[in-house]
């Protein structure tokens, strides 16, 4: 009886052990396979809301957390319509997103300061000669922010190339979560607005 | 030894119960994927990500094509040097110079090249191990779509697509930067060798010359993507830094670029294209 017993508990022990072990044998493949994978390629965005546009070149998938945020420079070429939207997991809440236009300035610069000593008379003298040029910059400018805007995406027909820059950002919350978010980045070629006779 | 057995019985009983478990959970998850907070692991501080995207490379071949640039063949690099790629670098950038070219022959309808091209693509992607993209389904796909010119500038693009997206997928970053660099650098000296003339009022040399911006966005897709100081990493920015200082030139002297700048810029370009190619 004794007997039966000491191998019913060393069973009973074994068996919670193994169980333990697999436990975390699991978990840990899980966990690891969840950091180190992105996200699959699963569009969030209403349908309707993505149009006509083809989205294939500059679409981003990304794992986010709630508090994080992410920035995509993406470039539209000249004479192409785009559109840009940015949908995810519902737990992640409202993402909010802006777009900004990189907008080229040419802007004066000190290119170099001369320092030279020149004789006036007798007297050596410092002149100081300042060397100025241009030089391209490229200052941001916001033109879509998805908290005042009427509509879900930002839409453009581009007219000369322009790069745009899309900063998400997810609200705070529980920051042991992990979401998907797609940002959709379309193009068509710009339909033409003239009327025909 | 009764025990070890009922030991091993249960153990098989674990494994097989948790497993059916996974499984169940996963179905679940496909089906309410967007309302339910599926399982992750502990994150503890917010990150802020980078990430920069390039046009596809068929975007500048659409636009020649519209502006009646004729199309020239003999720019191709040969399919028949597939087999002398070796190193990784050689495969991936080569990779690229070859979707390039199937996007290029796609999209001027040069139908006898689309299936040549493809099939190189498949190889190197094959020796780089890559399933998606450039496999088996799509070559089907092309036979039995060899007369229709527009399904076949479809799946080219698809083709493309899904290799950058798969290899982001599987972290492949030193790929993935090679195979962009590459796909580009097919595509500007393509676009600069099918024009006879510099002329900076021209639609196509404007289109050139906004060149500069992608290579910008590579550059730091490419910076962003490795955190590691490697070789390859270090041959692609140098290389686009070389053509990036003759832009930088071009479009700050803009009207008064001349047309040996621009045979500068179009030489640099022959040359690192002409070096990968061997």
């Amino acid at each position: 009886m004794k007997l039966e017993i000491s191998g019913l508990n060393k069973i009973t022990s074994l068996v919670m052990n193994s169980i333990k072990k697999y436990i975390l044998i699991i978990l840990f493949i899980f966990s690891t396979l969840l950091s180190f994978s992105q996200c699959p390629r699963v569009n969030f965005c209403n349908k309707k809301d993505l149009g006509d546009y083809d989205y294939r070149g500059q679409t981003s998938y990304a794992t986010m957390s709630p508090g994080d945020t992410s920035g995509i420079t993406i470039l539209c070429y000249a004479k192409k319509d785009m559109r840009i939207l940015v949908c995810g997991d519902k737990f992640l809440g409202n993402i909010n997103y802006t777009v900004k236009e990189f907008v080229k300035s040419q802007k004066k610069v000190v290119k170099e300061i001369k320092k030279e000593t020149a004789n006036f008379g007798d007297e050596p003298i410092l002149v100081t000669d300042t060397i100025w040029g241009s030089a391209s910059f490229f200052d941001e400018k916001l033109v879509y922010d998805s908290e005042e805007a009427e509509l879900p995406f930002f839409e453009k027909s581009v007219k000369a190339a322009t790069r745009y820059k899309i900063e998400i950002t997810i609200p705070e919350g529980n920051t042991d979560v992990i979401g998907c978010v797609s940002i959709m980045v379309g193009n068509r070629p710009t339909l033409s607005r003239a009327f025909s006779k | 030894m009764k025990v070890k057995k009922i030991f091993l019985l249960i153990n098989i009983i674990v494994i097989v119960v948790v497993l059916l478990n996974g499984c169940n959970n996963s179905v679940n998850e496909k089906e309410t994927s967007q309302d339910n907070v599926s399982i992750s692991n502990t994150k503890q501080n917010k990150s802020n990500k980078n990430i920069f995207r390039v046009p596809l490379p068929m975007d500048l071949y659409v636009f020649l094509n519209e502006n009646k640039v004729a199309y020239k063949a003999g720019l191709l690099n040969s399919y028949n040097k597939v087999g002398e790629y070796y190193s990784t670098i050689e495969k991936s950038i080569n990779l690229g110079i070859y979707s390039s070219d199937l996007a290029y022959s796609s999209v001027y309808k040069d139908n006898q090249n689309i299936n040549k091209y493809f099939v190189v693509c498949k190889k190197l992607a094959d020796g780089l191990e890559l399933s998606e993209g450039f496999d088996k389904s799509t070559l089907i796909r092309i036979d039995k779509n060899i007369n229709n010119p527009d399904s076949l500038f479809e799946i080219a693009n698809d083709a493309y697509w899904n290799v950058f997206l798969s290899l982001e997928e599987q972290g492949k970053s030193e790929i993935v930067s090679c195979v962009v660099y590459g796909a580009w650098l097919e595509s500007i000296y393509i676009s600069i060798n099918s024009i006879n003339k510099f002329d900076i009022n021209n639609e196509v040399t404007q289109r050139i010359m906004e060149q500069q911006l992608v290579l910008e966005n590579i550059m730091n897709y490419v910076n962003e993507g490795n955190s590691e100081n490697t070789k390859t990493k270090s041959i692609i920015i140098n290389e686009l830094k070389d053509i990036g200082e003759i832009y930088i030139k071009i479009i700050n002297d803009g009207e008064l670029a001349s047309e040996n700048d621009f045979n500068k810029l179009k030489q640099t370009i022959n040359e690192i294209r002409n070096k990968w190619i061997k």
